[in-house]
Formats: C-alpha cells, structure tokens, sequence
C-alpha cells in the first residue's frame, strides 16, 4: 500500500515535471515559428504576397537557394533570421508536406 | 530518417496551428499573427473571383478551366502573370506614355500611341500562355508559382506589326536580336528588371504584333495596356506587358530574366538535378497540349452518352492533327472530332461523345498530336523551372448507376 503511494506520487510528480518541460518546448516552438512568420510577412513581404511562399515545396537546398536569391535581391534578413528562415521553410514546406492543390475547374 | 524528422515537427505544427485558430478567434488583428497571414489578400471567397489567384502581390491568376468553353478567353477572365505588377496610371497613360526604338537602327524613333496607331492595323487570334503553365504536375516540384491548368487563354489581338515599325527605324544588317523592357519596376531596386529579348527573325515576323486591344477592347491594364508584345505560338515569356523600349542589338539581352531565367535544357536531364544556364537555351515556341473542358473535374454524369469536350493547340508553324480521348485511363484511345476552323496560333476545338459502359469513378484522357508528329507525352520532361508542361490532360469523373 506505501509501496502504491509512493509509486503514485513519483509518477505524478514526473509527469507533472515532463509535461511542464513538454509545453514549455512546445510554446517556444510556437513562439520561434511566430518570429518566422512575422519575418515572412515583414521582409519578404515588401515584394511579394507570402503565399507565393506557402505554395512551394522544396529540399532544403533549392530553399537555401531561393532564400539567397532573395538576400541577393535585397531581403533584409541577418544570418540569424537567415538560418531561421531557412530552418522554419525546410521543415514546413518540404517536398513530402500535404499539399492542397485543388482540380481547377471544378468550380 | 524522415520519419524522425517529421513526428516533431507535425506536432509543432497542429500546436502553431491549433494557436492560431485561437489567436484568430480572440486576438485577430492585435498582431500575435501578422496581418499577412491572418487574413491572406489572395483567399476570398472563389465565387467572387471569376479568377484562381495563385499570388496575391504581384498578380498571378490562372482561368477556371470551364471558361476555355468559350473559343476566345474574355479578357475580365483571362490569365494573369506579373513580375513587378503594372506601372502606375502617370508612366502609362497617352500624355506620358512612349515607344522607344534604339540601338542598332537607322532612325531613332519616339512614338505615341496615336502615332503608332498610324502603321496599317492587324488582328491575330493567338493563343497566349505562361512558360509555367503546368508547372504544379511536376516531380521533384520545382520553384515558381505553382501554375494548374488554366494559365493559357485564347484572344483576339490587333495592333501593328514589329516589323512595321522596325521597318520605319531601319534595321542596321549587324542586328541579330530585339530587346524590350516595359515600365513596370521591382519594389526593391536591387531586383533585376525584366528585360527580354527575341530573335530578329521572330520581331520581323509578319504576326509579330504590338498590340493595344484585345478582344477588341483596349488592352486592359493588367495585360500590359497601353501596349505589349505579341509573339504567336511561343511562350508567354516574349510577350512584355507595358512595353516601353524596344533595342536591336547584336547580342541577346542580359541580365537575370534571360540569362538564367525561362531556359530550357538543351538535353534531357535527370529530374531534380541542377542544370546550368549554358545547358540551357531560352524558353520560345509552344509544344502541343490540349485540355478537357466538359466534363469538369470531379462531374457526376448519367448512363446517357455524354459530351467530352476540350481545346488543343501547339507551336509556331504547326497545326493540330488529331485529338485522341481515352475513357479508361489511358488503355485505349479513340479519335476526337476537330471543330471549327484550323487557324494558325489559335487552339481548336474538339469534342467527342462517350456512352458509359458501367458506373463508378472513371478518368477521362486527352492528348493532341500536331502535323508535324509530336504528341503529347503521358508525363513531359522534368526542367529544373518547370516550362513547358503538356502532359495529357486528365479529369476524374463519376457516373451514376441509373
């Protein structure tokens, strides 16, 4: 019966700790990716609309690719927000992401 | 390995987006998501947009396929490509606007509209498409908006022959190439401009126009109004929208746009490799494609026989042979009817009727072959910017049990 107790307090007390650790992660992923997005909608946004952005599907070498075309073409983005960017679009926008191309004369 | 990769990040997405529903719903525009996304200027509702807007800023739109029942595009649904988007009404409008000729020509010449309009006037019907156009069916995908079907129109232009006016300049004997640039501008100004060139053989063709209407309405300003280039039966990429400078030169034009942008590998290439510009040439004359208009995608037809119909054309100095139409997914294949009159650059009608043997889901096929053999192949060649897909065409249907 201790034995129980105790088992049931260590493992409250662990999944309690794990899972403020979990959200903590997950909220500073929610909040990077909104920098990102802020970043899209700010910088690249001066020339075109994001979802010119969106619709792709690339590896990360053909965005790495672009988003140095684009820094060429004079996106403001410091190395940091450069790594980020790039980080952010190769794991939304992969060549295996859904995509929602709709049949085009179906309406 | 990608499995690893994508369990974390599928997580974090559905959180992000679970996030976002909420901040939309209770913060809307207190700037937790950036205006841009939370209400993207290209997602109104479809039924307001006789258009489907791929980028909202520049414009890019392609028609609804169902518009291409109507043998000429009417200008309000016709496609749209813009690289920077149109000049402003000051640039453009008669009191600003002229054509200059330069380069190596006799007379320099600095044209109005009204003085352009004095060259003997000439209408061609020519089918007018992106280089894209298709782009989205390719695999590995490829950068560049995501073009479907509908980035292609058929219109009646009327203007003046290149040639007439090139004429009125002189063409120097050295001149190999015609460059043009319009008035459109980048918002960065470290963005290349978009100059292209063609060679002098194509400017000096007689159905090379400068048009100024379209459909016999003027040139609206999204199509390059007050005056853009024609090229019938090459690619869109020739055809600059609010020309403003016209160059004859020895040399192609340089820069981006024609450097290393709209080429096209001069062999066949592995897909998803990289390619270099010098194994490339520029994008120029069309290839055969053909599209199903009726039935849409996703139709539900009866038992009756049913009306399979479509549009086909193809490149410069080619005509439409024949329009085959499969109803079993490509297994076998059966003549279409060619309708209409067979005009150079402009598509051609077909239509077949198929009397549905059994009900359930079935795809419907077409494929156009051209006078001089080509046909259009099940998938087309990968190219690393995704030009000139022409792939047959192919629609997923229903047929009813009654």
């Amino acid at each position: 019966m201790r034995r129980l107790l105790i088992e049931m307090v260590v493992v409250s007390v662990l999944s309690g700790l794990f899972g403020a650790i979990a959200s903590r992660a997950a909220a500073q992923d929610v909040s990077r990716d909104q920098e990102v997005m802020q970043l899209i909608a700010n910088r690249c946004g001066i020339c075109h609309s994001t979802d010119l952005v969106t619709q792709q599907r690339l590896d990360r070498s053909r965005w790495t690719a672009t988003v140095d075309k684009m820094i060429r073409w004079g996106a403001l983005l410091s190395p940091e927000e450069r790594t980020a960017l790039m980080n952010y679009l190769a794991t939304q926008y992969h060549p295996q992401a859904p995509v929602d191309v709709k049949p085009s004369n179906t309406k | 390995m990608i499995q690893k990769r994508h369990q974390p990040i599928t997580r974090r997405t559905l959180l992000t987006r679970a996030l976002g529903v909420v901040a939309l719903g209770l913060a809307g525009g207190r700037g937790l998501i950036p205006p841009a996304w939370a209400n993207p200027e290209g997602q109104r509702a479809s039924d307001e947009n006789p258009l489907i807007v791929r980028v909202a800023r520049p414009f890019d739109a392609e028609t609804k396929v169902r518009e291409f029942a109507s043998w000429l595009t009417p200008n309000d649904r016709f496609f749209v490509r813009s690289h920077f988007g149109p000049p402003p009404e000051e640039q453009i409008g008669p009191a600003a606007w002229r054509l200059q000729i330069g380069g190596l020509v006799e007379r320099r010449l600095r044209l109005s509209l009204d003085d352009l309009k004095q060259f003997p006037e000439v209408t061609v019907t020519a089918v007018l498409q992106c280089s894209g156009n298709g782009r989205a069916f390719y695999r590995p995908r490829v950068p560049g908006v995501q073009w479907e079907r509908g980035a292609v129109g058929n219109a009646r232009w009327t203007g003046m022959r290149l040639a007439d006016v090139l004429k009125r300049a002189g063409v120097q004997p050295s001149a190999r190439h015609v460059q043009m640039q319009g008035a459109d501008r980048p918002a960065s100004t470290q963005v290349p401009l978009f100059i292209r060139s063609i060679p002098i053989e194509k400017a000096l063709h007689p159905d090379t126009l400068l048009a100024y209407r379209m459909n016999g309405e003027p040139l609206p300003l999204l199509h390059g109004a007050p005056l853009r280039v024609i090229t019938p039966g090459w690619m869109g990429d020739a055809c600059l929208k609010w020309l403003t400078t016209i160059t004859v030169s020895a040399e192609e034009a340089k820069g981006f746009y024609m450097e290393t942008a709209y080429r096209y590998p001069v062999r066949p290439v592995e897909p998803g490799t990289a390619v270099s510009p010098r194994e490339m040439k520029p994008v120029e004359a069309m290839v055969v494609k053909s599209l199903i208009v009726e039935p849409a995608q996703g139709a539900i037809v009866g038992r009756s026989p049913v009306m399979i119909s479509g549009v086909a054309w193809t490149g410069e100095d080619r005509h439409i042979a024949r329009v085959d139409v499969s109803t079993d997914d490509g297994r076998t294949w059966q003549p279409a009817q060619l309708l209409g009159e067979d005009l150079p650059y402009a598509w051609r009608k077909w239509q077949a009727i198929w009397k549905p043997n059994e009900a359930g889901p079935a795809a419907i096929l077409c494929r156009a072959t051209d006078d001089q053999g080509q046909t259009q192949p099940p998938v087309s060649p990968w190219n690393p910017s995704g030009f000139l897909w022409n792939g047959a065409d192919r629609v997923q249907i229903d047929v009813r049990r009654a």
